[in-house]
């Protein structure tokens, strides 16, 4: 009796592989993503860029092999994508190891809400990679070799990072799962902008032979704002920055304050802003950031008075910046401050009384305690 | 019956296991839909309500000592009132037993293995857990022992670690009106799963030969703990919405946690913990379901009753055509439905033992004959 059993269990052990089976061979491993939607006919434009591993090894030996190649294909439904890359790839889609996806702005303008749900949907595909907004043409981005990190989806990955190591939980908070998680919020949420710094795509390995990166190459240049997933606007880095650091997601950025007239670099660290709501008197921010110089030019030696200049100077600057972002929401009617989430309502928050009450430490100085100089003759 | 002791710690960790098992993985999502940040207070409620109900079957259990719930039930009702009483308990425990086994076949096929056929999944883990089952409750309580360190540290190490940085007290702030009585209404099927499901566990009572109600009630706590736990992780993680909309917040929890740049990906550790706790609790009713059968009929060998109902647990777990049919039969009916199992019946017997003037019966002590 127990010995069929025994015998039909090993042969439905062997079995389990076999609808859900995955050859490493088989697999068309895509490292970035790239969607873009015509607002007038409806149709979706995939990118895939396919990790070649031959080309990857290539490397090793000094040779110039394709890392990646690029598939689109274009579709009107995107849960018929999976399928339509049969007509072209000659490996099955394997969507976990994404890196990033990146849209073009025509399509965040109009929404990206479907894309969001086909994602949190589909078990193959994950939320938390990087999401990102071109302002170039997609194909331009999606065609292009990068250096130094010759998959682009590991290079904007490597990208953010570093960025990432800036702000309170290690990670800027720019992958899809936090667009997804605010989607219900007032306060927007802000996803990288990119461009590519040529009209032409980087579309074969020469493009690693040249020592000039910038001519060709992928660049960061500011902030799409969205709200409830779609984008209305744009926001610059410094802007980005401050929208970060009072929302409490930043801890680390770098201040050009003027003393002296001299210009002087300062790293604010470990920032804390806290929120305190007084009836009444409304949310008053309070920031404070302990600063190290990394560039002193004045021509006098550093004194404790002077170092309390530097933190007078940099709480001026960062309170001015504060305020000029309280005056674009509720000039764009972005609440960027979160309010509403936070209790405030609608028709109040454009005139909710804020204030700043920004404090620092110069805690750190560098090597020299005072710049080189010489007194005029 | 088979002459089997478990140790009152072994007690704990089946009931902590029975009792916690699939419903961490698979209810957060739903509460968090139905409480939305109050969740958490709904499984303190829960866990009140399934102590408070467990003392009802302890003491139910303590009148009739030495004396398991198909014994009691025949032994008070009479041989065909109780033989009836004893079959709808069978049924309940074989369709906790074939749910179970469809919860694992479910989370497998959409987190997973989504072209494997589910009757695959079910006849693989039922057959594996019949084995169990015929080896005996000590072996059950054995391996539930020994798993029960690696579980924990490999579903907390992570869980804490990922949780802490993702934490955002802001995912508590959401406008969402708490009404004590609409809430309780909306979420009374986790009264019933899991902690009406524990009245399985007084087919295990008389093997218990030390801290039966210290380990038992110990047991529903620390699982209602988990479970307060499970719905405040994903909300203070993944926010309240994001949480309301998944299938499975935990395992999407794992799936996104991310350690620097290299250690990513971890779904796979907490499926493997998945299939562990469902193994163990599918073991634990799959023989309460085997012993039940056996003493009602009589039934010497339990290997001639575990291998045949594999085949009607892998066709009964095919009952709901979806998960959506499973919830929304879980939201409807399955309070009403438990409470059949958990208080009309132990009420019933403990009344009518009370009407016959019944008291302790003649046996007594944890060991049984085999």
């Amino acid at each position: 009796m127990l010995k069929p059993i025994c015998l039909w269990a090993c042969i439905i052990l062997l079995c389990t592989g076999c609808w859900d089976t995955k050859e490493i061979n088989q697999l068309a491993i895509v490292n970035l993503g790239g969607v873009d939607k015509n607002p007038e006919t409806g149709t979706i434009t995939a990118y895939y860029q396919v990790i070649n591993p031959s080309g990857l090894s290539a490397r090793l030996s000094g040779g110039q092999n394709a890392a990646v190649y690029t598939f689109h294909f274009k579709e009107y439904s995107l849960g018929k994508f999976t399928v339509k890359t049969n007509t072209l790839m000659p490996r099955q889609l394997f969507m976990p190891h994404m890196q990033a996806i990146i849209v073009t702005e025509r399509y965040a303008k109009q929404g990206v809400l479907d894309l969001l749900n086909y994602y949190e949907l589909s078990p193959e595909r994950r939320s938390n990679i990087v999401f990102i907004v071109t302002e170039s043409p997609l194909s331009t981005i999606m065609n292009s070799y990068t250096p130094l990190d010759r998959i682009p989806g590991r290079y904007i990955r490597s990208l953010t990072n570093l960025t990432g190591q800036g702000y309170t939980s290690g990670f800027e908070p720019i992958r899809m799962r936090d667009m997804i998680k605010s989607i219900y919020r007032r306060k927007p949420t802000v996803m990288p902008t990119i461009k590519y710094t040529s009209n032409r795509s980087a579309d074969t390995t020469e493009r690693l032979e040249e020592a000039d990166v910038n001519k060709q190459s992928i660049v960061f240049t500011g902030g799409a704002v969205f709200i409830h997933g779609r984008m209305v606007g744009r926001f610059d880095i410094p802007t980005k920055l401050i929208f970060s650091l009072l929302n409490g997601d930043l801890i680390t950025y770098v201040e050009t304050v003027y003393l002296n007239g001299s210009m002087i670099d300062l790293e604010a660290r470990d920032i804390q802003a806290e929120r305190h709501w007084e009836s009444g008197s409304g949310l008053t921010m309070k920031v404070h950031a302990n600063l190290r110089v990394i560039n002193n030019q004045q021509n006098i030696v550093m004194s404790e008075q002077n170092l309390h200049a530097i933190e007078e100077a940099f709480n001026k600057k960062l309170e001015e910046k504060a305020q000029s972002l309280l005056k674009l929401a509720r000039q764009k009617n972005w609440d960027l401050l979160g309010l509403q989430d936070q209790g405030v309502e609608e028709r109040k928050w454009r005139t909710f009384p804020v204030s700043f009450e920004i404090s620092s430490s110069a805690r750190m100085i560098g090597n020299t305690i005072g710049p080189y100089f010489f007194e005029k003759e | 019956m088979e002459n089997a002791r478990i140790s009152g710690w072994q007690m704990f960790v089946i009931t902590f296991f029975f009792t916690a098992g699939t419903t961490w993985i698979i209810l957060p999502g739903k509460l968090i839909s139905d409480a939305k940040q109050y969740s958490w207070l709904v499984c303190l409620w829960a866990m009140v309500y399934g102590l408070a109900i467990a003392l009802l079957w302890l003491f139910l259990a303590k009148r009739f000592p030495g004396k398991n719930l198909i014994e009691i039930v025949t032994l008070v009702l009479g041989r065909w009132a109780g033989g009836l009483v004893a079959l709808f308990y069978i049924l309940y425990f074989t369709q906790i037993a074939s749910w179970v086994t469809r919860n694992l076949s479910d989370f497998m096929n959409i987190s997973l293995m989504p072209r494997t056929p589910q009757s695959v999944f079910h006849v693989m883990v039922l057959i594996i857990c019949a084995y169990a089952v015929v080896k005996g409750i000590e072996s059950i309580a054995m391996v539930t022992e020994l798993l029960t360190p690696y579980l924990h540290f490999v579903f907390w190490i992570p869980v804490t670690w990922g949780v802490a940085r993702e934490w955002d007290w802001q995912n508590f702030n959401v406008p969402f009106e708490f009404h004590f009585l609409n809430t309780f209404d909306q979420t009374k099927y986790l009264l019933g799963f899991p902690f009406m499901e524990t009245v399985s566990l007084m087919m295990l009572f008389p093997y218990v030969h030390n801290r039966l109600k210290t380990s038992y009630l110990l047991g529903v706590f620390a699982a209602g703990t988990i479970m307060i736990l499970s719905v405040l992780m994903p909300i203070g993680s993944l926010g309240v919405e994001r949480s309301a909309h998944l299938v499975y917040p935990i395992f999407v929890l794992f799936r996104e946690m991310q350690f620097t740049g290299f250690l990513e990906h971890l779904e796979a550790i907490l499926a493997i913990n998945i299939l562990f706790v469902v193994c163990l609790k599918l073991s634990i009713v799959f023989y309460c379901a085997v012993l039940a059968i056996c003493q009602l009929f009589g039934v010497k060998k339990r290997s001639a009753v575990a291998y045949p109902l594999i085949w009607f647990l892998s066709a009964y777990s095919l009952l709901f055509e979806n998960i959506v049919m499973n919830v929304e039969w879980v939201d409807n009916y399955l309070f009403h439905y438990y409470a059949l199992y958990g208080i009309v019946f132990p009420v019933l017997l403990l009344l009518v033992a009370w009407m016959r003037r019944m008291n302790h019966a003649p046996l007594s002590g944890g060991n049984r004959p085999a």
